[in-house]
């Protein structure tokens, strides 16, 4: 505890119960606020020295994530070519799609913006369409933009090219899903009319 | 006004990805927090749960074998969990509205959806422990309140809780 807090005299942990008929209230307060809650200065309640310090700690690990990206871009491309390497029927998109999904999250934190958003818009595409029904040449140009981005080293939006071609990608995908979207309604339409 | 000490805290984190587990340890050790535990996929977490009985859990959604969704539920089993209420954050790339429902409905207490920053996480930890929200038993549903924008004056006055929720730590 630093000297701009002071402990809390809070409650000892207790919980208490509201009965409504079918559905019951409880009610922790005191619990971890007990353990936990320091009194503190700082307007607002938003602990900026804690803040502060884990900014700091997370520059000291920056020097990492060059090397954690290329690992992900590696995983994301040694996962298309399992799936490209099989047949349609025994094509399994989960290491795919977890490629995808782990670069959208996290390729903003390693300083690649624009591999998030391309990796955001191939998971989407993984996820809303049957794996039957995947186009891999769409696929393979997601892929091939990631591997681009970071070869390229482009960490913003400053370049036209990677721009347009995020642009482009995203309405192919959102055309993919919209027109996959289209059919499964006709189809359903057209099993209930039989 | 109140912030957390988050040295005071245990936290278990549970995600298959190594590198994000390094960098949520990480803020957390720079919040000043001690004691973190690791996981690796939601059935290791459950374990780990069990084992340690962290303060706040925080999980990633999609996980290969037992995911966090499934990992809430099984945490917030009131007749066989060993702490049914610990606060679970959970980190996600899904921002899409029908995620954050069904994340809400398996009892999830705050979502954060990456990428991922001191301020955001620092918050959600915060917000979990200075303020948390009544949990509410039904036969269908075991969890914090559904309704993120009822305070707990919303119960005042009602029934036996009344004098409990008028005092001074009132969460």
């Amino acid at each position: 505890m630093t000297n701009r807090d002071t402990p809390v005299e809070d409650s000892v942990p207790n919980t208490i119960e509201q009965d409504f008929g079918d559905t019951r209230v409880i009610h922790l307060s005191g619990t971890l606020r007990a353990k936990a809650a320091v009194r503190s200065a700082d307007a607002g309640g938003v602990d900026d020295l804690s803040i502060a310090a884990a900014e700091s700690a997370m520059k000291d690990l920056s020097g990492d994530f060059q090397n954690w990206m290329g690992d992900e871009v590696n995983r994301l491309i040694a996962a298309f070519d399992e799936y490209r390497s099989k047949g349609p029927a025994e094509r399994d998109i989960a290491n795919l799609f977890r490629a995808a999904h782990d670069i959208r999250g996290q390729a903003t934190a390693f300083g690649y913006p624009l591999a998030a958003e391309i990796a955001g818009s191939l998971a989407k595409l993984l996820d809303k369409i049957e794996p039957d029904y995947l186009p891999t040449q769409l696929i393979a140009h997601h892929v091939d933009a990631v591997r681009a981005v970071y070869r390229s080293q482009i960490r913003d939006y400053a370049n036209p090219v990677a721009v347009q071609i995020i642009h482009n990608l995203k309405k192919a995908i959102d055309r993919c899903v919209e027109a996959r979207a289209k059919a499964v309604a006709e189809e359903q339409k057209f099993a209930r009319g039989r | 006004m109140f912030r957390v000490d988050c040295s005071r805290l245990r936290f278990l984190v549970i995600d298959d990805n190594g590198y994000m587990r390094r960098i949520i340890r990480t803020l957390l050790h720079g919040f000043g927090t001690r004691e973190v535990f690791e996981a690796e996929d939601g059935a290791a977490g459950l374990e780990s749960f069990a084992t340690h009985l962290p303060d706040v859990v925080i999980t990633d959604w999609s996980m290969p074998v037992f995911d966090g969704i499934e990992l809430t539920k099984m945490i917030r089993q009131p007749d066989t969990s060993p702490n049914p209420f610990v606060p679970i954050i959970m980190i996600t790339g899904y921002a899409e509205r029908n995620r954050v429902f069904e994340a809400r409905d398996a009892g999830v207490s705050e979502m954060l959806v990456k990428p991922i920053s001191a301020k955001g996480l620092y918050q959600r930890i915060a917000k979990v422990v200075l303020n948390p929200r009544p949990f509410i038993r039904t036969d269908t549903y075991f969890g914090p309140d559904r309704r993120h924008l009822v305070k707990a004056d919303a119960y005042k006055g009602r029934g036996a809780a009344a004098s409990f929720l008028k005092g001074p730590s009132a969460g």
